[in-house]
This record gives C-alpha cells, sequence and structure tokens, in this order.
C-alpha cells in the first residue's frame, strides 16, 4: 500500500553520529581556480577549536581557497563537507548558517553605523526584522568584541582596527561553527595585528569556533595558530610550525 | 525621528500636489459648478499632477537601486544610458509608426521604453562585470547616449514633420501626455516595479558589505541583481517612454535622501525616496506650468536648473 519502504528505518539515514573528533570542514581530493587550476589534490581536515593560518605567495590561490570553502567560487573538482555536509548539495541559506565569511574589502559608506555592520550577521535568520532572539545575538556579539563604544560611528569614522573589530563580530552575530576571514590583519599596524590575532585565539577556543584566517603576517600569528595551511607551487602543505620562505 | 522627517516629507508632497493639481497657474476649485476650468481640471491638470507624482518616484527609486548596485553615486538611469536607449526605441517607434500605423499605441510605446531600458541596464551589468562599476560605466552611459543620439539623428532624418515634432516634443520632457487607460497603466506598472523592489530591498542592502559577503549570508547576488535591473528596466523605461527622457531626479534623489536619512533599512529608503522624488517632479511641474516667461517651460529645463548644480556640490564634496 505504501510501497516496499514503509518500515521506518528507510527514513533513519539523516541521524548521524556525531562525536567530537568529526571534522568541521573536511576538503576531499579538492581542486581550485577560476578559470584554469591553481592548486589541486587538496586534502585537509579543521577541528573544532583550530585557528589554522592560511600562507603562501602572492596569486598562490589563499583567497580562492577561501572562496571556494564558502561556496562563492565553485570548485573545478573534489568536494567541501561542512560538518559532514556538502556544500554543493546544501542550501545557500542552510550554508549561511554554518559558515562565515569576511573579505579584505574596507567599507567607509557614511551612513552605515558600526551597529548594522554587526547585525547583518543575523541576516540569514532574520533578515531586517529584529526578533528577541536576533538582538541578543547582536549584543553579545558587540560586548565580547569591546565595541559598545564605538557602536553608533559611522563607517567613515572608524579606523582599521576598529572596522575589522565589527567586522569579526559580524561574524560571531552569525553563530557559525566555522569562520573564514581573507587576511584581516592588510591594513592593520603591528600592536593591532598582535591584538587581533590573540583575539581571534580566545575566540577560537571559548566559542568553539574554527577559524581560518590568511595571511602574509607570519610574524605576528606566531603562537597562536594550530596549524599552517601552506600553499607553495600549486600544492597545499600542511604544517606544525611556521612556513620559511625560500627566496 | 527618521519616521518624523519622512512624514514632514510627506506632508511636503501632499500640499505640493495640492498646489499642482489645483493651484498652477490659477487657482480652480474643485467645488465650483460644471464648466470648462472644472473640466480642464479633471481631464488636464489632475492626470498631470499623477503622472508627475509616479514619474518622480519610479525614477528616483530607479536611481537609487542603480546607485547601490553599482555602488557609484553619480549612478542614475540618465547618465547610464538607460533613458536614452529607452529614448531611442519609443523614437523608432513614433517615427516609425509613419511605415506602421498599428504600432502608435500607448502600450507599444511603454513596451518600447521597457525593451530600450532593460537592453542598455544589461550592456551595462556587462561592462561593469567585467571592468568594475567606478567611472567606467558612467563612461559608457556617455558614449551610449552619444550612440543612441547619433541614431536618432538618422531617425530623424527619415522621418516626416509631424512625427518628428511629436518626438521633439517628447524628449524635452512632459507630465501632460498622460490621460486616461494610459494613466491606469502607468501607474500600475510603477507601483508594481516599486512594490518588486520592495520585496528584495533587504538582499540588496546585504549587499552593502560587498557581493563576497553578501553570497555569504545566504544572499543569491546574480538573481537579486537580474530581479533589480528588470525592476529598474520597468521604473525608468515605462516612466521615460510616458514622459520623456528626464534627467537628474534620479541621480540627485537617491543622495539628497541618503544625505537626509542615514540607514541602511533600504526598505524605508525606498520610501523615501518615492516620496522625496515625487516632490522634485511636482516641483518641477510646478515651476513649468508657472508660466513666469508667459510660457509653460519644458520640465527637463526646471529638472537640471535644481539638480544640476546639486550634482556639482556632490561631485565638489567627493573629492575633499
Amino acid at each position: 500500500m505504501y510501497g516496499a519502504n514503509w518500515w521506518p528505518i528507510h527514513y533513519l539515514h539523516f541521524i548521524k553520529k556525531k562525536t567530537v573528533m568529526d571534522p568541521i570542514l573536511k576538503l576531499v581530493n579538492l581542486s581550485i581556480g577560476q578559470e584554469s587550476v591553481i592548486v589541486d589534490s587538496i586534502h585537509a581536515q579543521a577541528f573544532k577549536n583550530d585557528l589554522i593560518v592560511l600562507t603562501g605567495e602572492n596569486g598562490s590561490g589563499k583567497s580562492t581557497l577561501l572562496k571556494t570553502i564558502a561556496g562563492i567560487i565553485k570548485s573545478i573538482s573534489g568536494e567541501v563537507f561542512i560538518s559532514g555536509d556538502s556544500i554543493s548539495l546544501l542550501p545557500q541559506k542552510k550554508l549561511a548558517q554554518k559558515l562565515a565569511f569576511a573579505s579584505t574589502q574596507r567599507i567607509r559608506e557614511d551612513y552605515i553605523k558600526i551597529e548594522d555592520v554587526v547585525r547583518f550577521g543575523q541576516f540569514p535568520y532574520a533578515q531586517l526584522d529584529d526578533t528577541e532572539e536576533s538582538s541578543r545575538e547582536i549584543e553579545q556579539a558587540i560586548a565580547l568584541m569591546g565595541i559598545d563604544k564605538i557602536r553608533h560611528k559611522y563607517l567613515n569614522q572608524v579606523s582599521d582596527g576598529e572596522w575589522q573589530k565589527a567586522n569579526i563580530a559580524r561574524v560571531l552575530a552569525q553563530k557559525t561553527d566555522l569562520i573564514l576571514m581573507d587576511e584581516p590583519t592588510a591594513f592593520l599596524d603591528y600592536p593591532s595585528r598582535m591584538r587581533l590575532y590573540r583575539d581571534l585565539k580566545e575566540i577560537c577556543l571559548t566559542q568553539n569556533k574554527t577559524i581560518i584566517v590568511s595571511t602574509h603576517d607570519i610574524d605576528s600569528v606566531k603562537g597562536y595558530a594550530s596549524f599552517y595551511w601552506h600553499i607553495d607551487q600549486g600544492k597545499l602543505n600542511i604544517l606544525q610550525d611556521s612556513p620559511t620562505w625560500v627566496i | 525621528m527618521q519616521v518624523y522627517r519622512l512624514s514632514i516629507a510627506f506632508f511636503g508632497l501632499i500640499t505640493l500636489l495640492t498646489i499642482s493639481a489645483f493651484a498652477i497657474p490659477e487657482w480652480i476649485s474643485p467645488f465650483q459648478p460644471d464648466g470648462i476650468k472644472v473640466d480642464l481640471l479633471w481631464n488636464y491638470r489632475l492626470p498631470k499632477t499623477i503622472t508627475a507624482l509616479f514619474a518622480g518616484a519610479s525614477l528616483s527609486v530607479s536611481g537609487f537601486i542603480l546607485q547601490q548596485l553599482y555602488k557609484n553615486n553619480l549612478a542614475g538611469p540618465y547618465i547610464l544610458g538607460v533613458s536614452s536607449g529607452a529614448s531611442l526605441a519609443v523614437g523608432m517607434l513614433i517615427i516609425g509608426s509613419h511605415y506602421f500605423p498599428f504600432l502608435n499605441h500607448g502600450f507599444g510605446i511603454s513596451l518600447a521604453g521597457f525593451i530600450g531600458a532593460t537592453a542598455i541596464l544589461l550592456l551595462v551589468m556587462l561592462v561593469s562585470s567585467r571592468f568594475g562599476s567606478g567611472a567606467i560605466i558612467l563612461l559608457f552611459g556617455v558614449i551610449i547616449g552619444q550612440i543612441t543620439s547619433a541614431l536618432q539623428g538618422l531617425l530623424n532624418y527619415m522621418a516626416v514633420p509631424g512625427d518628428l515634432k511629436n518626438f521633439t516634443l517628447w524628449s524635452m520632457g512632459s507630465f501632460s501626455q498622460v490621460i486616461e487607460f494610459d494613466l491606469l497603466f502607468f501607474g500600475v506598472s510603477s507601483l508594481l516595479g516599486i512594490i518588486w523592489a520592495w520585496l528584495i530591498m533587504p538582499q540588496l542592502s546585504a549587499m552593502l558589505l560587498g557581493d563576497e559577503v553578501a553570497h555569504s549570508l545566504g544572499v543569491n547576488t546574480k538573481s537579486i541583481s537580474l530581479q533589480l535591473l528588470i525592476c529598474t528596466g520597468i521604473l525608468s523605461g515605462i516612466a521615460t517612454a510616458y514622459c520623456g527622457p528626464i534627467a537628474f531626479i534620479g541621480m540627485a534623489i537617491p543622495n539628497v535622501s541618503r544625505m537626509l536619512f542615514k540607514t541602511v533599512n533600504f526598505r524605508f529608503m525606498l520610501l523615501v525616496n518615492g516620496v522625496l522624488g515625487a516632490a522634485m517632479a511636482l516641483i518641477s511641474d510646478i515651476i513649468s506650468s508657472s508660466e513666469i516667461f508667459g510660457f509653460n517651460i519644458p520640465v527637463n529645463v526646471c529638472t537640471a536648473l535644481i539638480g544640476g548644480p546639486f550634482i556639482i556640490y556632490i561631485l565638489l564634496k567627493r573629492k575633499q
């Protein structure tokens, strides 16, 4: 009457056993690139509480790798799994609740407040209407990054360091397990870079996040990174220690 | 505070509506006994006022969408060549209707305007996706304007005198040519365009953080851009088809609204743009039909005289 698959066991395939050691991010035989392949046969995993630093020369494919993981660029071959789900099968909105992405772009519009930037973090949950829960998340993110004093400043009045804090608060408000940041320290001075990496490490450990940061700045990230993913000559190498440049 | 400001703007708009419909160039009371003046009021002035209202709102909303989409405060339907595209299509229709009389129909003209506008918008989208959206799309718009005016010259050469005069008058901009069914069609399509834009405004506001970040926030940026372009095509194309290519409203008003209301709530901004755009169109209409020099000044002259200096101000301010 209901066909052969009436027994409930046939519908239970969505139940997965999740253990602490399941990777948040898993890259399987991934090839990336916009038109031609830049990096191929990438195999990598990232776990909870990892701060992964992505290094490599200019044009080596750091941004492309981050954007491929974020689903902004399609991979040439291979798969990206986030908490066990392939990103090519996830709807965009679901993906936005699992993964947050911050680009290098600095925005200076004179009508956007710091607070508005953070509020966009709740966009995948409640678009423009603030629900009670979304305003709570936003307040939490603002408090965590310590930007309560500058929340009403417009973006043309804030420093690059303050902008990056707002940016991080935004990705925190997005409530995702995985955070990708493309060169967050590009415009910052040395003390601000140190502070930023310290903050990121703290977020990783206390908020149970996985963060992947691309950077050229190996000096200030030292001591905070769990692993280095170093792209060299079209291959991704996973290093325990900071990569040394061969000149 | 912002709602307070918007309501002031709204009352200003109502005042302008009243002046435009009843008081300029001379007062006509709607309550006096029937006569030629009341006839004038219902069949000429009120349609003109309502047309100005919709045209102003449509143009400034489409200007707002284009400026946000291309993140360029100088963009607008006129400067990107969208109005020129609509113009050329309408010109072809008006002048071609001498040879194919069935073309000369209000609906045909608005369809031509929409097609012309959307074609140029798709070209602009193509250019901006390859070369970015800075000065290049503005230059592109200027060049499109030159090309369409050259083609227009060719059309004018082929035209018969009556059609030529019709087309020339149309290109000076006027709110008084739209009546009865055309007015209804114009109003409904403008409203539909604005409602469609209203529905996707949150997604457009997320694109403030850049297209890539918007994508990671769950916005399908390609689909949203395309939908917005079609909206803009409907709004600016049909407004241009009915009222002629009207300059400056689409560029100046979004900047004014952004200065007055600093908010990322784009649905609110859409309302503000609609109200202020309609107000500017009504002011232009009031100046145009107040017979300062003893005759009606074309609407385009008024919008240019109000909007031009303002754009120069924006440019100088941007330079700092």
